[in-house]
This record gives C-alpha cells, structure tokens and sequence, in this order.
C-alpha cells in the first residue's frame, strides 16, 4: 500500500521533471524539422534550452510604465501551464496528481496562463500587446466549444470528465471503426493543431518581456505546446501508459511510448506548419465546433437506440 | 431571530429619517451596520434555520406580510447583507432622492430575500425596483428600467394568483401544500419566468440593464447589477422549483437551459462590445444571471427524469452561481464605482478615456482583479467552481435519454463555451485598459486609491470571494441546507473540494493551489539563484518604445491615447465574426473627400437588436409609462406615489384572489 503510494508520487515527480526537461526539446525537434522541410541547415534540438538557460541570467528590462503585472506575470502563467501539463498523462496512469486532473481544470489553468499572458502584454501600453492580447483570447474563445463538445463525447463513453479515467477506458476498449470518435479526434486535434500553431509562432511571447521573465515565457510556451501534443497523445492514443504503481521498468516502455507519439504528432505538426493550413482560425475552428456537434449527435443517437 | 428580523426590518425604514434631512454620513453608518447585522443573521440562520413564518403587521388582516428565515432566504441573504453593508460605505453627499432611495432599496431587497408569501416578495422586489428607479439621474434609462420591472412585476403577482386560486392563500407553505396542475401550471411557469427574467434583466430582455447601470449612483450600482438580477432569478427558482411541487415534469426545465446559455453567450458578447465601464458589467451581470438560471434549468430536467443526484449538483451549481452573481458582480460593480468616483465621471465613464490606473489606485486594481478573474471564471476563483458544477450537470445531461434534452443540453453547452470565452476575453480586456498601460486623460494620471471607508468596501469582499473560491466545500456544506428544502437530498462535496457523481470527476481547489504555489516558489527560486551569479539586482527600467509611432506632443506626458489599443479594437477579432449576428454592429472607413488634408476615419455602430424588437413590442406599456411619468420631478413624494400605487393595485389583486 505505503510502496504503491510512494510509487505514485514518484512517478509524478518523475512526470513533472520530464516534462519541464521535455518540453524545450521538443521546440526545438519541431523548429529542426520545420527547417529540414522548407530546406534549410537545421538548428541544433538543445538551442530552446540554451537560450532559456542563458536568458535565466540575464537582468530583466522594465518599460517605465510597466508594473507588477509584468513581474508577476511569468511566473504564474508558467506554473499554471506547467501544472495543466503535469495532469496529462504521459508515460503512466494514475498518478498522485491523477483525482485532480479533470479537463475542466486543466481547460481552466490554461485559461489562466493565458490570461496571465495578455495582462502582461497589455501592461506597458503599446499598441501591438493590446492587439497581440487580444488575438490570443479572441482564438482561446472560439476554441472552447469545441473543446466542450469534444469532451462531451468523451464523457458519454467513459461517464467522467477526469482524464486518467478517460485515457483508461480508450486503452481498454480498443475503438476500432468508432466514428463520433473518429470525429471527436478530428475536431481535438484541430483544436490543439489550431493552439500549438499558434504556440509555435515566434511571437507567442510577450513582445516587452526580457531576461529572466523572457526565459520564462519561453518556457511556458514550450509546455503550452507540449501540452496541446500530450492532450491528443493520451486520449486518442493511450496505448503505452503504465499503471504507475509497477515501476521503474514499466515507467521506462512507458516513456518510450510516450517519446514516440510525441514525435509523431511534433512531426505531423511540423508538416501542417509547412503547409500553412490553419490560416483563417475562427473559420478553421468553426469546421471543427461542426465536427464535434456532428460526433455529440451521433452519440444521442447510438445511445438512444441501444 | 425572526424577531430580531422584523426589528431591524423596521430599522430600515428609519434609515428614511436621516436621508430625508440629508445626513448622509449618518445614513452610511447607519445602514452599514443595519446590512452588517443582516449578513450575520443570514449566516446565523444558514447554521440554524428557522423557517416557521412570521406575520408582519403589514397588509390585510387576512393575509398579513409573512417573513421567515429558510434555509434558501439564509443563503441568499448573507450575501446581501454584505453587498449591502459596502455599497453604503460609497455613500456621498447627493440629493434628497438618492439618500431616500437607498434605504428603500435596502428594504426592498431584504423584504424579497425573506419573504415568506409571494406578496411580500413581489413587494419587495418592486419596491428596490421604484427606489432604483428614483435614484436613476437618467430619466430615460430610469422608464426604460421601471417598465420592464413593472411588468415582470405583473407577471410574477398574476402567476402566483394563478398559483393562489387553488392554494387559497398566498403564503408559501399553503402554495406547497396544493401545488397547480394542468393549464394553470404550465402558466405559472411561463409567468414566472418572464417576471424573473424582465425584472432581473435575462437575456432577451436585458435591454434595460446597461443604460440603468451607466446612470447609476456608485452605492446604486453593486445592489441593481448583483443582488436585484439574483434575487429576480430567486423568485422564480422559489416558483418553480419548491412552491409548485416536485411532480412537474422535466419539459419545464428545456426553458430555463436555453435562455440561461443565451444569456451567458449575449451577455459575454454585450461585455466585450460595451465601451462604458457600467455596460461591461451589465454584459457580466447578463452572464451571470443566464449561469443561474442554466442551473436552475438543469436541476428541473434531472428532477423530472428522476435523477436526483445530478438534480442535486445542478441546483448546488446554481444557487452557488446566484450567491457568486452577489458577491463577484456585486465586487466588480463596487471596484469600477470607486473607479469612476476616482478617476472619471460618476456616470459614462468610458474605457478609451481610462488606463494605467493600477499604479495609483493599488487597492481598487487589486479588487477588480479578483472579481474580474472570478466573473471569467478561472481557477483558483469563485466562478470557477460555480462553472464546473454547472459544467458536470450539462456533460450528464444526455443520461436524460431524451433526445429534446440531449440536444437543448448540446446547444447550451455550445452557447455557453463560447460565451464564457467571450467574458474572459470582456474581463481581460476591461482590467487591462482600466488598470494598465497609460493614462489615456490626464484626469486620470491624477487620480488617488479609494478614500477611507471605500478601502473596506473592496477589501473585505475581496477577502470573501477569494475565501469562497479557496473553499467551495464550505460553501457546499452551508448550502445543504437549501439544496435539501427545494430538492430532497444532499449535494456532494468533498473537504478538498467539489466532487460529481460517482465516476471520480472532481474539481480539488485545495490540492491545485498547493502545488501551484510550490511549483511558482520553484521557479522563483531557480529564477533568482541563476540571477545571483549573474547580474544580481532586480529589473532595469528604460523608456517604453512606443511602436514607432512618432514622439508625442508635450502636452501629452503620457503619450499619444490613440497609440494604445482601443475598446473596439480589443474586439475586433470577434466583432468580424459575431458582431453581425448578435448585436447588429456594422462598421465602415470614411476617406477624407479628395483634396482634404483630413485622415480616413473608422467609423462604427451597434445597436441591441432585442431591444429594439421590444420597443415595437411594447409600445404600449411604454406610453403608460410615459404618462406615469409626464410632469413629474424624481422628488421622494413621486416615488412614494408610484411605490404607493403599485401597492395599491397589488392589494387589490390580492382581494380579488383572497375574496371567499
């Protein structure tokens, strides 16, 4: 029991350095092949963490009309993604963490870090952080009923909005030619494409930030990233999470599953970068908030008939 | 308790004595300490509730005025009583009328939270209605309020006459005891919640709210934005929820779902449109009141589909959504108060003329934070845990097995994402212009944090709302109590937080701060040891590049207003998509005729497309109030008058109903 427990807790120790450890990298992976697509010489995968180590250093430099909004701000965006990021399952189920991470929640943290985000970019009163703030939001609030109906199917198939539930019962009921999820996955993951592209954007820091906050919000963009590819990874692809109680060596093929799907999916994304896809995103998200109504539909009518 | 209840009932009358010779500073205090004895009864009576009615001598002989202590009165007049307690705090030297408006509004509220028959507290209700009403500087928002208040009014009296024909009485356990049935129920429905949402502003008839708010005077604004919309939306939870019985059937509460994820879509798209302080918090209140009656719509479907668990979690949602509509609206409309007493005009303060407020009015910013981040309902705050419960209600809707429910649910869930997106996006917005960047008037670079007893009228609520937010659990367990009187059982809560149904989905407020905080003191710490081997003092200041938008005239220390965003450009993005369909907004660049040396000019406009459908509805009821109103100052005596009239008519209908 006590040996359980202590494994849990481990695992989510374990799971949280990872991911801070992960989540740079895997900027930089994706930067590298967006390079090796359009042709050019390719960056080196450690430069994200190079340039946050490095900023970390550096004394921050204030606008005079800036105020503790822009202090404040990193940190609490960063650990609220963070935290958002640590309630996703990556390479084991049932983590301490795991009764906390509902995806309300981890919908709402996000919600925080990204009002976080454009309080800071509208505190020192340029004309280009109040429009930045406000194309952030403008996105976030298209996204959300999408994302409310894809969790809606998601509820109806596993009767909770908790994700480790979720995750599980993907993993135990193979979902062979399962069509609202089929769709529900498709209207998701152009959600998170939708957000991760507009992680992935160069600008997705705010534009006054510098030195130590600077390397905070490039932190906090890695794992928003990451985030928008762990999301999908572990509810439509959960195969390979481990129960977190079995151990070193189970958490190891765990992550070597999760370290998979993750580059799978960051190349995916680096090809649809490369594409351009998701140019105009309200109408973007709209097609998906479609999709999703159309997966919610099906389900009334599969479960009203059975 | 009742006792003391009716005393200091009594005492809100002659709160009229030191308003009618214009002591206002006695007033404040006076009616601080009045509303501050209501908030601890309140909380008395949720700990121990009494809800034997007691009669007052107010009315007939044979239906004196009932009021009683309940657990639902308990949980709504707690709050009240500390909305009311800060709102007297902004208390300033005004005319005659407003100070002799205040305490009526007091009375009025406190009557319709305590009210044990549906005459007193439709009496209630309208008389905090006329004394807004009065206290309205604004002639014409003021008719516009009285006339949909009126008729929600009328529509709640008639529906519970309906209700009385078969009772016999209109005091609250005869109505229980014989609950209507066929025709007349489903009247009763329609009638309530149309007197619900016209007096307490529910989208499609909020048309009235933003103008009544922008005139508001500052102790005005936090009781007609927080506790007059709760109450209204009360009234109607009270009908149709407890007095006609538990056997009606799960059709009513399609009605209620939809209206209540509507008005959390307009009122979330009014709050990001508005350009006046007051008209953003109109949009919020608008979304907060369709929060309230979402739940309130829910717990009706799970009721009639016999689904008590889910029933139980919706009506906790709602009730805890109407006590953060109090608290968080009522917190938000106190901060931008002290805004405008500050730092702009009382009335029509418009965010274009505001900003960077936060370095001189700490306080104030800090107030408004909180309540804006809890109306946008984000995690750790209030609002949060109001959403999710309602949130869990929704995701089990489709249990109902009826495909009219499944899809009202999967429309209300759509309306109210989007919506909630759209408040947040309305709340970033009004803080950051408000409270951040620079000063766009120099009125504003001048302005000084809240004076002396403003400074607790934000504070303690602040304290309040964050406290209600940490511990939903404890709110949970103090409305027990309310939830079993109108539904039978217990709602599920969990010391760490809030929990729903049985397959494990939980929203634990208390773990998520803890590691929250120990992973920001990481970072912190990590943050600051890199520092120290490098350059160690804290932050540089430079001057702010401004874009390149060329220097600024002397006269502007600030810089160039027009070099910051904008209200309307904030919006921008969503005013392409959904400015056309939901509020009418078109928009156009005007170039400068050939040869002027004058800039191209953007020009918008908008208009509430409800509003003006009703104004061809209702110009009828709109020339009765005109003719009610031809000739007449706002003085105290044409508010009785009206107060006095409407009593009368009420009494008549009354005698008509009670005739043997």
């Amino acid at each position: 029991m006590i040996l359980s427990i202590t494994a849990t807790v481990l695992a989510q120790w374990l799971h949280g350095a990872l991911v801070l450890a992960l989540a740079p990298l895997l900027a930089g992976l994706l930067a590298m092949m967006g390079a090796r697509l359009r042709g050019r010489r390719m960056p080196s995968v450690l430069d994200p963490w190079r340039e946050i180590w490095r900023r970390c250093r550096q004394r921050p430099v204030l606008a005079q009309t800036a105020g503790p909004v822009t202090r404040c701000a990193p940190y609490v965006a960063t650990a609220s993604t963070w935290l958002a990021l640590m309630l996703v399952p990556g390479f084991a189920l049932g983590m301490a963490l795991a009764p906390v991470g509902d995806v309300l929640v981890i919908l709402g943290l996000l919600g925080l870090s990204r009002a976080a985000a454009a309080l800071a970019e509208m505190d020192a009163g340029t004309a280009e952080g109040g429009l930045r703030a406000s194309s952030r939001l403008s996105v976030a609030a298209f996204a959300a009923p999408v994302l409310l109906l894809g969790l809606l199917v998601l509820v109806m198939l596993s009767g909770s909005s908790n994700l480790d539930t979720i995750a599980a019962y993907v993993r135990e009921n193979p979902p062979g030619p399962h069509v609202p999820l089929a769709l529900t996955a498709a209207a998701m993951l152009a959600v998170a494409l939708a957000g991760a592209l507009g992680v992935a954007d160069t600008d997705s820091v705010p534009a006054e930030a510098s030195g130590r906050h600077l390397a905070l919000w490039r932190l906090e963009a890695a794992m928003r990233l990451m985030l928008w590819l762990c999301l999908p990874a572990a509810l439509f692809l959960p195969w390979g999470l481990v129960p977190a109680d079995e151990g070193p060596l189970a958490w190891l093929l765990g992550m070597v599953a999760w370290l998979a799907k993750l580059v799978l999916l960051a190349g995916l994304l680096a090809l649809l970068r490369g594409r351009g896809l998701p140019a105009r995103r309200p109408q973007f998200l709209g097609a998906a908030l479609l999709l999703a109504a159309l997966a919610a539909a099906l389900m009334f009518v599969s479960t009203g008939l059975a | 308790m009742l006792l003391i209840l009716a005393l200091m009932l009594g005492g809100c009358c002659l709160l009229l004595l030191p308003a009618a010779f214009r002591l206002w500073a006695v007033l404040r205090v006076a009616a601080a300490l009045l509303m501050g004895g209501f908030c601890a009864v309140g909380v008395l009576a949720l700990l121990a509730p009494e809800p034997a009615p007691l009669a007052l001598p107010l009315g007939p002989p044979w239906a004196a005025a009932l009021v009683g202590l309940d657990a639902v009165s308990a949980w709504f007049l707690a709050p009240l009583g500390a909305l009311g307690c800060f709102s007297a705090l902004l208390l300033r030297p005004a005319t005659r009328t407003e100070l002799m408006a205040f305490p009526a509004l007091l009375l009025g509220l406190v009557l319709s939270a305590v009210a044990m028959d549906g005459y007193t507290l439709v009496l209630g209700l309208l008389v905090a209605a006329v004394a807004a009403w009065a206290a309205l500087p604004e002639r014409r928002a003021a008719r516009l309020m009285l006339g949909f208040a009126l008729t929600g009014g009328l529509c709640l009296m008639a529906g519970f006459a309906l209700m009385s024909a078969g009772a016999g009485s209109l005091g609250f356990a005869a109505l229980r005891a014989s609950p209507p049935e066929g025709w007349v129920a489903g009247a009763v429905l329609v009638l309530a919640l149309l007197g619900a949402a016209s007096l307490g502003g529910l989208a499609p008839l909020h048309g009235w709210m933003a103008g009544a708010l922008s005139a508001a005077p500052a102790q005005v604004a936090p009781l007609l934005g927080g506790a007059l919309p709760a109450l209204a939306l009360l009234a109607a939870l009270r009908v149709v929820l407890e007095l006609t019985g538990p056997a009606q059937p799960s059709w009513w509460g399609v009605a209620p779902l939809m209206l209540g994820g509507f008005a959390v879509l307009i009122g979330g798209f009014r709050a990001l449109v508005e350009d006046g302080l007051r008209g953003v918090l109109a949009g919020a209140v608008t979304a907060g009141l369709g929060l309230f009656a979402l739940g309130l719509g829910l717990a009706l479907l799970f009721r009639g589909s016999d689904m008590d668990v889910p029933a139980a979690l919706a009506l906790s949602g709602a009730l805890l959504a109407g006590v953060h509509l109090m608290l968080g609206g009522g917190l938000l409309a106190l901060a931008l108060s002290v805004v405008q007493m500050q730092a702009g005009p009382v009335a029509g303060a418009r965010l274009d003329a505001l900003g960077g407020l936060s370095h001189n009015m700490p306080l104030a910013a800090g107030a408004a934070l909180v309540a804006g981040l809890s109306v946008a309902a984000l995690p750790p705050f209030a609002g949060f845990a109001a959403l999710w419960l309602l949130l869990q209600g929704l995701l089990a809707a489709w249990r109902t097995q009826q495909a009219l429910y499944q899809f009202a649910a999967l429309g209300t869930l759509t309306m109210l994402g989007l919506g909630m997106g759209l408040l947040a996006m309305a709340m970033v917005r009004l803080w950051g212009m408000v409270f951040l960047g620079r000063p766009r008037s120099p009125r504003v670079a001048g302005a000084e944090d809240a004076p002396g007893p403003a400074r607790a009228a934000l504070l303690f609520p602040s304290l309040a709302l964050l406290g209600l937010g940490g511990l939903p659990s404890l709110a949970m367990a103090l409305m027990q109590g309310a939830v079993e009187q109108l539904m039978g059982g217990p709602a599920p809560a969990s010391i760490l937080g809030l929990a729903a149904g049985d397959a494990g989905a939980r929203y634990l407020v208390l773990p998520i701060l803890a590691v929250m905080a120990g992973l920001m003191a990481l970072l912190w710490w990590v943050a600051r040891r890199r520092a120290a081997r490098g350059a160690t003092a804290g932050p540089a200041e430079a001057p702010l590049w401004q874009g390149g938008f060329q220097a600024p005239p002397p006269h502007m220390p600030f810089g160039d207003p027009q070099s910051q965003v904008s209200a309307e450009g904030f919006a921008a993005p969503v005013l392409a998509v959904l400015g056309g369909p939901l509020g009418g907004y078109q928009s156009r660049v005007v170039a400068a005729p050939p040869g002027s040396l004058a800039t191209a000019r953007h020009e918008s406009r908008w208009r509430d497309p409800f509003l003006k459908g009703l104004g061809r509805l209702t110009s009828l009821r709109h020339q009765a109030s005109l003719l009610a109103e031809r000739g007449r100052l706002p003085s105290p005596r044409a508010a009785l008058r009206v107060g006095f009239a409407a009593v009368v008519v009420l009494l008549v209908i009354l005698a008509l109903v009670e005739r043997p």
